[in-house]
């Protein structure tokens, strides 16, 4: 890993403990068009490009840790938990339909 | 083992069936293990994917392929090999249904299905890439149109 000079590791492991992921005391950095972060060892993530409010992102991670738009994973948490709780009602029904 | 079910009352379940979700489900962080339970019809596209550890918890399930033919989810290998290793026929695909009070309502999880490593009893809910509307597939008129 290139060294970079304008985060000193030391002082990001110091704030990690502040790192919340519902955005309150979160760690936040500043980077330029062009300009990556670094997590843990071997995730960095890259600013692409900034086009008014919209910012793309590059991210390059092991193969095994799995990526999604976090409202995709809370759709999902949602619909889980909706799912959970299908009622009897509709639990007869369906066991009508397929008889 | 005897086991409290949601849907079936106190069930004898064999411990070796239990299946293992080593990160739980979206939304049941918390609970890891699981056990299938076949409906009581033998005729039903449904079973049950019931919590060993919360008896109130249970999802139904349905074979995603029996509702959409053509379903072809993109599954990273890496997600799967997370699971130990297996021949492709040791797999298991399963969708969650939701069964709103409006039965005609009902839906398939076809974005995130649920996989089953038969061999190792391992198993996970995987987001896929794909469509967003994937999430509420409907399925009432694919299942009723299978009856007839």
């Amino acid at each position: 890993m290139a060294k970079m000079p304008w985060l000193d590791i030391r002082y990001l492991s110091n704030l990690r403990t502040k790192i919340n992921r519902r955005g309150e005391d979160m760690l936040a950095l500043t980077r330029k068009k062009n300009e990556s972060i670094i997590i843990g060892e071997n995730i960095e993530i890259k600013i692409l490009d900034i086009t008014g409010d919209k910012v793309r992102i590059g991210i390059e991670a092991p193969m095994d840790i799995s990526i999604h738009r976090y409202e995709i994973y809370l759709q999902i948490q949602e619909e889980n938990k909706e799912a959970a709780t299908n009622t009897l009602e509709g639990l007869t029904k369906l066991k009508s339909l397929t008889k | 083992m005897k086991l409290n079910t949601k849907h079936f009352g106190e069930l004898d379940v064999p411990e070796e069936n239990i299946i293992i979700f080593e990160k739980g489900i979206p939304g049941f962080n918390d609970l890891k293990e699981y056990i299938i339970i076949n409906d009581d019809e033998e005729t039903s596209p449904f079973c049950w994917l019931q919590s060993v550890e919360e008896s109130q918890l249970a999802f139904a399930l349905v074979n995603p392929y029996l509702v959409y033919a053509d379903y072809k989810p993109n599954l990273p290998e890496a997600e799967i090999a997370k699971l130990g290793e297996a021949s492709p026929e040791d797999y298991s695909l399963l969708s969650i249904v939701r069964v709103p009070e409006e039965v005609e309502k009902m839906t398939a999880n076809l974005r995130a299905p649920i996989v089953i490593n038969l061999k190792t009893k391992k198993a996970m809910q995987i987001i896929t890439d794909g469509e967003d509307a994937l999430v509420r597939y409907q399925i009432f008129e694919q299942l009723k149109n299978k009856d007839k």
